[in-house]
């Protein structure tokens, strides 16, 4: 695996289920924990 | 769903780190949807159909060891019994996970990605690197 502690984060653009979108400069200046799911069971 | 409670329970600590939490989602807006009523998570549910961010985190395909071995049938067995319900998956079962811990300059500073569904790294093994800084 490729890990990419210490690379910059992917710059991501997605909606979230209330229709809003959220990237990843909107978290600039706070951190921020991505929980990649498996499937939803 | 252990991981997110674990967090949940860390909701006050979260707020003083200024650790924001999102939870990101391979499946379609319905199932989102409705993993989302049925948790009662308030937490944001991003939705990457696409996979891309996936792909970008080398979150890749599962090993069948990984799905259907001793420490799976474990976990949903512990799940069962707290009341958890499960679903039959309707979506790509292979499809791994994992956590990403992002700082606030945009560097990722903790990726772990899962070997199989209870594979997330420790609540406080987190909390630790935020308080690092």
């Amino acid at each position: 695996m490729n890990n990419l502690t210490g690379k910059p984060a992917f710059s991501f653009n997605l909606p979230d289920t209330n229709g809003a979108t959220h990237q990843l400069a909107d978290y600039r200046g706070s951190w921020l924990l991505m929980m990649f799911h498996r499937h939803l069971g | 769903m252990a991981h997110i409670t674990q967090l949940r329970d860390q909701e006050a600590e979260l707020d003083r780190l200024n650790l924001k939490v999102v939870v990101v989602t391979f499946e379609n807006d319905y199932f989102a949807r409705q993993y989302v009523g049925e948790t009662g998570l308030d937490w944001p549910v991003l939705i990457d159909e696409s996979r891309e961010s996936y792909r970008y985190y080398d979150m890749l395909t599962a090993s069948f060891l990984d799905l259907w071995g001793p420490r799976s049938w474990w976990v949903y067995g512990k799940e069962l019994l707290k009341g958890q319900k499960l679903h039959r998956a309707t979506n790509d079962v292979h499809q791994r996970g994992g956590d990403v811990l992002i700082d606030p300059d945009g560097v990722v500073r903790l990726h772990h990605v899962g070997q199989g569904p209870a594979d997330r790294p420790a609540v406080e093994t987190i909390l630790a690197k935020v308080r690092q800084g």
